[in-house]
């Protein structure tokens, strides 16, 4: 028996669609995600909620709550950002409180926590906290390929996080760079590490067309879900798609709760808003070992890449991009192997830039890269080269810094007496992420849902589409048992 | 797939379908007359004179550009042009790279420095944002601040002049 947490409103969006899934797009496929037989349904992760407040000013409180309600028959579970949880700074245990209650709030019943350095103190409180409240916790262990990332050193991260208390590992690779050899092994490790004590569930990206390969020999190796994507969300640098695993599932024998029908809907479903958005569907890439060598030395995600791609345009040097990408990966090397996921994935890529333009390898350096490698965000995972620790530092002595002791803080009371009062919790918290400004500019523009929006089917959509069309004389369509005439005017 | 037995409903034709027949017809628009079958599919269609082939255009043309960048948002140029006529013994703060310039530690907070203000070299004189992460510059000379060239939270380019420092004497 397998199990399936579906990613086609978080991971899919968020990989392939810059996250601008509109809420409206999410409530039209609810029915039939409901029916799918998911183990659970990803609902939102930092990212989607700051875009949700940012740039489609809606609220993503009340998109969880819709979500919830629509689909009552299966768990929603939340993407977990370490300590900066859906913001960018690092909040201490209070903050994480409040979150999760909030999240509870809207229906919400599993987090999942990850920590770009697999520093497991950083989140150690997140599983305590979520289980005091009644949420399930999945820990993350982020996969990367490197010399310091061995199966030995993933075993250890399982042992802390069983110490830890959480209720599931989730083993994760973002990059898409876990071979089936190398799950194969590393999933034999884990699994003797683990005994059975909790499940271990899996979720890789597709990017480098190595997806299937991973999940076949996860769920040969007993993981207890895979976590996918409807087709048109699927792929490319977002998850395999659900019809491809459950295929795959399938031949190895292992049983499932899919509902094929209900997916092939959702899919189908989805090409029409894929179409609506402009967005392409990702076909599945096949496996090319040039392209695997010249991604695994930098590992920058494919999101970010285009972002970088602007910045370059901007500084009139985008034919330097490969330049930029080559020293990414020193730097990333030089500081440790950072695992290639936000923020770090920042730290490393603005650092190139910089050491690109500048012409001098780190003239400047972000305040966030400082605070990096003086160990601000936990520990790093490797070493951190000592000429590049003093070119950073710049003569300046490190204090010996626990960044564990600022977990204690609190901070509330004092954000609560000089910002609020608030009508609830969910506001202090929007605000406290994403600042005054975007709170009053959501609170302006947001236009509350009165009802869930009308999903046509196709056949109207066609003919009111069709209808539009002003460069048309006549039109003939027959499939089936549907056929019309059109003559235009 | 709004009513709760909607699952019975069978529709023998899909949003697929319907994408389909969508970009056939919207990407055909230099065909005068279009025939074709696909499995059971088939659609033909003619088409009107090139006058309104022409008007299709710029529907096109909007959605391109509908997203503007960051970047296009925020005029950098008007505040450079105060550059110019300067003494040339001031030292100009130049932006290191492209990205918001911040002129305090958070917003409302009072700026790092204002016009008049004595400074050391390594002094924090701004903040600037690429894609989230902060760097600090630095006035990199020790003097008085004669002139604040850029604006808060607006974007500049690299290079730029940020403000201009006289340096102290000796």
């Amino acid at each position: 028996m397998v199990g399936f947490v579906d990613e086609t409103l978080r991971d899919g969006p968020q990989s392939l669609w810059a996250t601008r899934m509109k809420t409206a797009a999410m409530l039209g496929a609810t029915d039939e995600l409901d029916r799918s037989g998911f183990e659970r349904i990803c609902g939102t992760s930092g990212a989607a909620f700051e875009t949700a407040v940012r740039f489609l000013k809606e609220d993503p409180w009340e998109r969880l709550r819709l979500l919830h309600t629509f689909m009552p028959h299966t768990p929603i579970d939340i993407l977990i950002r370490s300590r900066n949880l859906f913001g960018w700074e690092l909040y201490p245990d209070e903050v994480v409180k409040l979150l999760f209650r909030c999240l509870k709030d809207t229906g919400a019943q599993c987090v999942k926590v990850f920590d770009g350095l697999n520093d497991v103190r950083n989140i150690a409180a997140h599983f305590r906290i979520a289980k005091s409240l009644g949420l399930k916790a999945v820990g993350s262990i982020t996969f990367a390929l490197s010399p310091i990332h061995t199966d030995e050193y993933f075993v250890g991260k399982a042992r802390e996080l069983l110490a830890a208390g959480v209720d599931s590992i989730g083993l994760g690779d973002a990059s898409g760079l876990l071979t089936g050899p190398r799950t194969q092994s590393l999933m034999a490790r884990l699994n003797a590490e683990v005994q059975g004590r909790v499940p271990i569930e899996f979720v890789a990206h597709h990017t480098m067309g190595l997806a299937h390969d991973s999940y076949r020999e996860a769920m040969r190796a007993g993981a207890s879900s895979v976590a996918t994507a409807a087709g048109p969300l699927a792929n490319g640098e977002s998850v395999p798609s659900t019809l491809d695993i459950l295929a795959i599932a399938q031949e190895l024998g292992l049983p499932t709760n899919l509902d094929v029908d209900a997916i092939r809907r959702t899919e189908d479903y989805f090409h029409w808003v894929a179409y609506q958005e402009e967005r392409r569907i990702e076909p599945t890439v096949r496996y090319d070992p040039l392209r695997y060598a010249a991604f695994a030395g930098h590992q920058i995600p494919g999101g970010m890449i285009s972002n970088f791609r602007n910045q370059l345009k901007e500084l009139g040097i985008i034919h330097r991009l490969d330049e930029v990408l080559a020293e990414a990966s020193r730097v990333r090397a030089e500081i440790g192997y950072p695992i290639m996921v936000t923020p770090f994935s920042q730290f490393v890529g603005v650092q190139a830039t910089f050491n690109i333009i500048q012409g001098e390898r780190y003239a400047t350096v972000p305040k966030e890269l400082y605070l990096y490698v003086t160990g601000h965000y936990g520990a790093p995972p490797g070493p951190i080269d000592p000429n590049v620790m003093d070119r950073i530092l710049k003569g300046k002595s490190v204090d010996a810094m626990d960044h564990t002791e600022a977990f204690g803080a609190s901070r509330l009371d004092k954000f609560r007496s000089d910002n609020g009062p608030f009508h609830s919790d969910e506001e202090l918290l929007l605000q406290l992420f994403y600042g005054k400004d975007q709170l009053t500019a959501l609170q302006r523009e947001k236009r509350p849902m009165q009802e869930r929006p009308t999903v046509e089917q196709p056949l109207r959509v066609l003919v009111d589409q069709l209808a539009r069309e002003t460069t048309l004389k006549t039109l003939k369509f027959e499939k089936g048992n549907v056929r019309f005439n059109f003559n235009y005017r | 797939m709004q009513t709760p037995n909607s699952c019975e409903i069978q529709y023998s034709l899909t949003y697929q379908d319907v994408v389909e027949v969508l970009r056939i017809a919207r990407e055909s628009q230099s065909c005068a007359s279009l025939d074709l079958a696909i499995g059971d599919m088939k659609l033909s269609l003619t088409r009107s004179g090139a006058t309104e082939v022409l008007a299709a255009a710029p529907v096109a043309a909007v959605t391109a550009s509908a997203v503007p960048t960051v970047a296009s948002v925020a005029p950098a140029a008007p505040v450079v042009a105060i550059a110019s006529a300067a003494d040339p013994a001031h030292h100009e703060v130049r932006a290191p790279m492209l990205g918001i310039f911040y002129r305090s530690p958070s917003p409302g907070a009072p700026a790092f420095v204002k016009e008049g203000d004595i400074v050391k070299a390594d002094d924090t004189i701004g903040l600037i944002e690429v894609m989230k992460l902060f760097s600090t510059v630095t006035a990199g000379v020790a003097g008085r601040i004669v002139q604040i060239m850029a604006q808060d939270a607006v974007l500049v380019e690299h290079d730029q002049p940020l403000m201009r420092i006289e340096p102290a004497q000796g």
